[in-house]
């Protein structure tokens, strides 16, 4: 009598645990990173390029009218969707690493706001540069985002 | 209920393999181009330096932007490496739990 209630409570237990491990793998698939946003990587295009047709503008005329001044709406405007950018993925959920990359692209892009500002001047050798600087950056951001899981995955 | 543990131990393996061995491909591939784009670019500001095209603030100022895009750039292959544990672990639960709903339905 007490051999088969053991037998009964050992198939309950199993069936309890075989049920338990069907509902948590139902209700919550491991997360490790944010899922894949196709609205994050028009953002990344838009933005990406915003930069490079400013770089080829600037490329695409002598360097002495190449001053601030003829520069400084293009650069407040670029500044502004890329702090949206910035934003928009810190507000993401196991979102650092994208995050950490837009800051990275809003610091240089200010810091070389503000070089171009002190110099009033830009050389073909440092446009070229920083172009490809950018597209390194911005590349990397979409990587990263392409790399994410789709919802369910 | 009829479960074999060690055919689905080793479908759950083989399941997580294939997801890992996919996203393993693409952070080598990667991280070569990183390095070996960001290697140019050390030799390409060094040269201009030495060459006196380049002033030392902007030299410094450049070399501090190549940190910054290796940081971000291995920034992505963490992202790449997260993601490919995330589909990893699900494809071998997804296994588990499909065995088991199969072993549980009723003989027809």
């Amino acid at each position: 009598m007490g051999n088969i209630k053991f037998r009964f409570f050992n198939k309950i237990l199993i069936l309890t645990l075989l049920f338990s491990i069907i509902i948590v793998n139902e209700s919550c698939h491991v997360q490790l990173i944010a899922n894949y946003d196709q609205t994050a990587i028009d953002d990344i295009i838009h933005t990406y390029r915003e930069v490079d047709q400013f770089y080829i503008s600037l490329l695409n005329v002598p360097p002495d009218q190449r001053t601030f001044q003829n520069y400084s709406k293009n650069y407040y405007s670029i500044e502004s969707d890329i702090g949206i950018m910035v934003l928009k993925n810190s507000a993401r959920p196991l979102n650092t690493e994208s995050s950490k990359i837009a800051q990275n692209i809003l610091i240089m892009w200010r810091k070389h706001k503000d070089e171009h500002k002190k110099k009033n001047s830009y050389d073909d050798v440092l446009l070229t540069f920083d172009r490809e600087t950018f597209f390194d950056n911005f590349s990397a951001m979409l990587i990263a985002e392409q790399s994410k899981p789709k919802e369910g995955n | 209920m009829d479960l074999n543990f060690n055919d689905i131990f080793n479908n759950m393996i083989s399941a997580a393999k294939d997801n890992l061995s996919a996203g393993g491909e693409d952070i080598v591939k990667y991280g070569q181009s990183v390095f070996e784009n960001e290697k140019s670019k050390i030799e390409t500001l060094t040269t201009l330096l030495i060459s006196g095209s380049l002033s030392q603030d902007d030299f410094n100022s450049r070399i501090d932007d190549v940190k910054m895009t290796v940081e971000s750039q291995l920034l992505a292959e963490q992202a790449i490496a997260k993601s490919t544990a995330q589909k990893a672990i699900n494809a071998a639960m997804d296994v588990l739990s499909s065995a088991i709903l199969t072993a549980l339905k009723p003989p027809i």
